[in-house]
């Protein structure tokens, strides 16, 4: 809602008051004030008159210009706009005028002619396009001759010097869509006294065409005629005043009532008398099918759109936009004023469907005061009058209005105090509601506040403390912390913990962690690895095709990190990211884990190519950070994955169900993503992990005998294991307390592992006889497998 | 006279000895089981008796005296000889070092983190709600409105049935207040993504996180928000930045407030950032409706609650002067460079 200063004080008398402390109250009471500055900035701007006008010589469109600035002599000015001529009153710029781009007019010569100023159009004052006539469209601005003197400041006459309040009204607050609502909450604010002004209903005849209502979602409808009008264009004062609110100007009928709307709030539609096929105007909400609104265009209506029809014709899409036909135009000379109360709940809902929103329908959508309806009109019959000549105005015809009970609300200056954490006097929040223009009496020994019909937010005690305390201030609010303490030790969940903990590992080992969007596409959503995936939860009213379906795995959007980063030159990446994913009926905490092209170097260690086995690395060191041993998982080949390599790939199972997949990934993925070579990710339902109880931690003795270490060399003709090599060898022997496999050899002729084996007795020092045995049988073990000793 | 002559001897060459070969080679030569010494020592058995005193005595000072004049040039030559090694030794110390580098974190999880961590130190619990909501948690157990601008589908994304992507992470209080039966106090936050219906641009992104702030009891205040509020913006932001409440409207909390600090661009004055008004909005808060408490169990007669929403996108952005908030979403490897956990 934006707020002409001039305009306000006509209501309100703020003139002690800055615009600065202006907008810092009514932003501080809940009304905030976005900006605040004069419509045109533009300084040395004069109203002069041009004497005579002469085409330049050798210019297609320069004029030589003598005006009359009201100084002793007249300036020479050259100006290149096609409405110049003598007699034009305009405004011009002197030497020395700033405009509002910051551009300072001199005197100098234009095409070789001294030019001692410039001549103005409202554009070049600041003034937005919509709000411009023809003529500053395309030349300079034309002056009333009759309404100016020569020489005063043309800001002024223009109506662009006033400040523009541009206020954010709250949803709650549609009482303050109005000059008078803003006036008022205002007076509240600053604590000035406020009145509202009279207005006296016209006393004529009967109105030629009566309303009426069938449905009930029009609750009240009031209504004038008149006649003998004569519809041209607004004066100046209506003019700039619908302009710097920020409505654009059209003619006096519909700026006259924009202009009452402005004032009260009330929104009011105009008909042309002549275009309406009853004597009727009627609210209806059964009417379907086509309806051309006054901008030309067609609409569809259904069954329920609230509808003003007359004859049973539609004349008006109720509390939106009159018809085309109805509407009224330069030839019109009588017409009705309507001023009803529509549900805004409804209003809203048509004018969201056909995408089609004017002041009126947003003023009803926020709700407005019936209360004013009459006086509106008794406005709007004044101005009709003596704007447009009306010889006939009816009086006010009225379909339902009645008194509406106003809301009281019994409460207790304890409870308030106890709501605010404050010790407030009675007189205190009893002012401060006064203030708020409530009435407060006393009933049975109890307080009530009685509450104006235009603040319908206000039901219930907790609405009054902060209307209290926002009129008090929330500065006079003394700070202490929350009472409050919970009956055990609060804080991040267990899962959260190690959600976390894993996040910490992984970073501290150089990963980056990254957040990227739930909402993926269908092409994306086609490369989710953890396998079966349920149903897809998606939006119904999806934004974009590239946000339409929530993932139910994390690593695609991954690989699109890492496809952008290679787009954008860096090859060498590490990504990973938590998150929860969603299908019909669950959801998953997933870790996903994205590597390409090389491991980053350490100091002098040159970087190398990032192999299955960092990614494995990953995620056992995962598992040992959780204290999951590797018993309770089982790790296997993954051979058969469309998305994985077949050989360089597997799965973690946790019981039957695999939770993880990773490994390295299928060419065709790579070249989808262009991703850098080589390229490996990771899928892993964290949430299963995390609700694993770990390992619990248990002391014990360091043992008392020594351990020996010795290397077996073994060559391999047959495919085996390392999993099932480790394990035959620790079987062997009980002596054989540990096998750690090193320095494995993959060639065209078959493979060599060595191993090493760490044995100890229990119960005393291996001697060299019981170390031979056991290494004899852990060879007899691996020759069983295939393997033979290397020599 | 002989054995002053050897101790001569073995001191001159000991004094040519140049390392600690030589010293040794010296030593060998003069103190070995067949050297000069211990052929006095055979000729002071041949000598009578009272002359053996005196001369035996005679050779032993001389060997002590070559004995440690031997080890001291002994120890003087090895020293001299390591020292000599260890700079042949010698490294380029401002060679990178072997560290790995710790990675980088989105400014997003810096922040939740941090909110998470000023809260948890103010005895709050931690309570993780859903993305994927119903419509009567995300709105109606909040006192929206049926008709209100926030549940238009052109705002929110919805599901089949009743569901919704939330809006907001207070969808967290109907869950927790229901989950208490109505009794006893709540003092939580909640974290998460939310989603709105919003094209993404410079400012604004369908998918962004909030923290949930809630607190039920009996007899919770406006000023025990402000306390809290107070606290968590100045570590927030800073013990210099100025905290400014004013007056709003959320469907669930009357009292409503919006916070707003003191621009740290311009320190108040008026700027770009800040749109002139020296003030950026950084949350909302108020205390929680009677309806809402009502709604989900709790009777507003005894209880009375705050909450608060913080945005944390909004947060990471003043906080670090991101200037594109899909920058955050991009997770471009550039841009994540600059952000590391503070310790
Ligand atoms: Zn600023």
């Amino acid at each position: 809602m934006k707020i002409v200063r001039e305009w306000l004080e006509e209501l309100l008398d703020v003139s002690s008051y800055s615009d600065e402390e202006i907008a810092s109250a009514l932003t501080k009471a809940g009304t905030e004030v976005g900006s605040y500055a004069p419509l045109s900035t533009a300084t040395g701007i004069v109203v002069g008159k041009i004497l005579t006008c002469d085409k330049v010589e050798d210019s297609d469109h320069l004029h030589l210009l003598s005006v009359d600035v009201g100084e002793e002599k007249p300036r020479q000015i050259v100006c290149g706009a096609p409405n110049a001529r003598a007699g034009l009153v305009t405004a011009v710029a002197l030497p020395g005028a700033k405009l509002p781009g910051g551009k300072t007019i001199k005197s100098g010569a234009v095409h070789g002619i001294l030019s001692d100023g410039m001549c103005c159009s409202t554009l070049e004052l600041g003034l937005e396009e919509k709000y411009a006539d023809d003529c500053d469209l395309t030349g300079i601005h034309e002056f009333d001759p009759s309404s100016v003197k020569i020489g005063e400041d043309a800001v002024k006459a223009l109506g662009l010097d006033s400040t523009v309040f541009d206020l954010e009204v709250l949803s709650n607050r549609g009482d303050l869509l109005s000059y008078e609502g803003v006036a008022r909450e205002l007076s509240s604010d600053l604590g000035l006294p406020y009145e509202e002004k009279e207005a006296a209903a016209p006393e004529g005849k009967e109105p030629l065409v009566q309303p009426a209502s069938t449905t009930e979602k029009c609750s009240s409808f009031l209504l004038i005629t008149a006649e003998g009008l004569k519809n041209k264009e607004s004066p100046a004062w209506l003019r700039s005043r619908l302009v710097a609110s920020g409505i654009r100007p059209i003619d006096a009928i519909v700026d006259i009532g924009n202009y009452a709307m402005l004032l009260t709030g009330q929104p009011l539609n105009m008909y042309d008398l002549g275009a309406l096929k009853g004597n009727d105007l009627t609210a209806v909400d059964d009417y379907e099918g086509k309806f051309v609104t006054m901008d030309g265009k067609e609409r569809d209506l259904i069954k329920g759109d609230v509808v003003i029809s007359s004859g049973g014709v539609p004349a008006c899409l109720a509390g939106i936009m009159t018809s085309l036909e109805a509407s009224v135009g330069p030839k019109t000379t009588r017409v009705a004023v309507e001023a009803a109360s529509f549900a805004g709940a409804d209003i809203r809902r048509t004018s969201l469907r056909l995408g089609l929103a004017s002041e009126s329908s947003l003023r009803f959508s926020k709700g407005i005061d019936p209360a004013v309806s009459r006086r509106t009109l008794a406005i709007v019959a004044a101005l009709l009058k003596s704007i447009c000549g009306a010889a006939d105005v009816s009086k006010v015809a009225c379909y339902g209005a009645k008194d509406e009970k106003k809301v009281e609300i019994p409460f207790s200056v304890e409870r308030i105090n106890a709501r605010l954490g404050t010790s407030f006097s009675s007189e205190r929040i009893i002012e401060a509601l006064k203030r708020d223009h409530l009435i407060v009496k006393e009933e049975n020994g109890s307080l009530v506040a009685v509450v104006p019909s235009y603040r319908k937010d206000l039901l219930e005690e907790a609405d009054l403390s902060e209307e209290a305390i926002r009129l008090i201030g929330i500065e006079e609010i003394k700070s202490v912390l929350p009472h409050t303490v919970l009956p055990y030790a609060p804080g991040r969940s267990l899962q959260k913990k190690k959600q976390d903990a894993v996040r910490r590992y992984l970073t501290h080992l150089g990963l980056d962690e990254t957040i990227t969007y739930s909402l993926v596409s269908p092409k994306l959503s086609a490369y989710e690895v953890l396998l079966p995936k349920k149903e897809d939860v998606k939006p119904v009213n999806p934004l974009t095709v590239d946000h339409s379906i929530m993932r139910q795995d994390v690593l695609p959007s991954l690989l699109q990190v890492a496809s952008y980063n290679a787009a954008h030159g860096e090859n060498d990446l590490s990504f990973f990211e938590t998150s929860k994913v969603y299908g019909e009926g669950y959801s998953d905490l997933r870790l996903s884990i994205v590597l390409t092209g090389k491991r980053p170097g350490q100091g002098m260690i040159a970087s190398r190519d990032w192999s299955f086995y960092d990614l494995k690395g990953y995620l056992e060191g995962i598992l040992f950070l959780l204290g999951i041993n590797e018993q309770r998982v089982r790790l296997a080949a993954l051979s058969d994955h469309p998305l994985f390599h077949p050989g360089r790939s597997a799965y973690l199972a946790l019981g039957k169900e695999r939770i993880a997949v990773f490994g390295e990934l299928h060419p065709s993925l790579v070249r989808a993503f262009a991703l850098p070579k080589p390229a490996l990710g990771l899928e892993l339902d964290l949430g299963a992990l995390l609700a694993l109880k770990g390992n619990a931690a248990k002391a014990v003795v360091p043992p008392s005998f020594p351990s020996v270490r010795r290397d077996l060399s073994i060559v391999y003709e047959t495919e085996v294991v390392s999993s099932e090599a480790v394990m035959a060898i620790k079987r062997s022997s009980s002596f054989i307390e540990r096998v750690e496999p090193f320095d494995v050899y993959q060639g065209e002729d078959g493979k060599r592992v060595a191993y090493a084996l760490f044995l100890r007795k229990k119960d005393g020092t291996l001697v060299e006889g019981e170390i031979e045995e056991a290494v004899k049988k852990a060879l007899a073990a691996l020759e069983r497998l295939g393997g033979k000793l290397r020599q | 006279m002989e054995i002053e002559e050897i101790k001569a001897a073995a001191l001159e060459e000991l004094l040519k000895a140049s390392d600690s070969r030589e010293v040794l080679e010296v030593k060998n030569k003069y103190l070995a089981k067949k050297g000069p010494f211990a052929a006095l020592y055979k000729e002071l058995g041949k000598l009578p008796p009272e002359e053996k005193g005196p001369f035996g005595k005679a050779i032993n000072d001389a060997r002590n005296e070559v004995s440690l004049a031997l080890e001291a040039k002994l120890k003087e030559a090895l020293a001299s000889e390591e020292k000599e090694r260890l700079l042949k030794e010698k490294i380029d110390v401002t060679l990178p070092g072997t560290s790995l580098a710790e990675g980088h974190t989105n400014p997003f999880y810096l922040i939740v983190d941090e909110i998470i961590d000023i809260f948890v130190s103010m005895g709050y619990d931690v309570v993780e709600g859903e993305d994927v909501e119903t419509v009567p948690y995300n709105f109606s157990l909040l006192n929206i409105p049926e008709d209100h601008p926030s549940r238009d589908p052109s705002d929110t994304f919805y599901l089949k049935g009743d569901g919704v992507l939330r809006t907001q992470t207070s969808a967290a209080q109907g869950h927790e207040m229901q989950r208490h039966e109505g009794k006893g106090a709540i003092k939580l936050i909640s974290p998460g993504k939310c989603y709105r219906r919003d094209e993404d641009d410079l400012t604004h992104s369908h998918q962004f996180g909030q923290v949930e702030g809630l607190v039920v009891d009996k007899g919770v205040s406006l000023a025990e928000l402000k306390g809290t509020l107070e606290i968590f913006v100045k570590k927030m932001f800073g013990e210099k930045r100025e905290i400014r409440f004013r007056s709003s409207y959320f469907p669930f909390t009357e009292p409503s407030v919006e916070v707003d600090v003191s621009c740290a661009s311009c320190g108040g004055k008026g700027c770009p950032m800040c749109k002139g008004s020296g003030w950026i909005e950084i949350l909302g808060a108020g205390e929680v409706h009677p309806n809402v408490l009502r709604m989900n169990g709790y009777d507003p007669s005894i209880y009375s609650g705050f909450a608060f929403g913080v945005g944390i996108d909004r947060v990471a952005i003043l906080r670090y002067g991101i200037d594109d908030i899909r920058r955050i979403y991009s997770n471009d490897k550039r841009f994540l460079s600059a952000f590391k956990e503070e310790k």
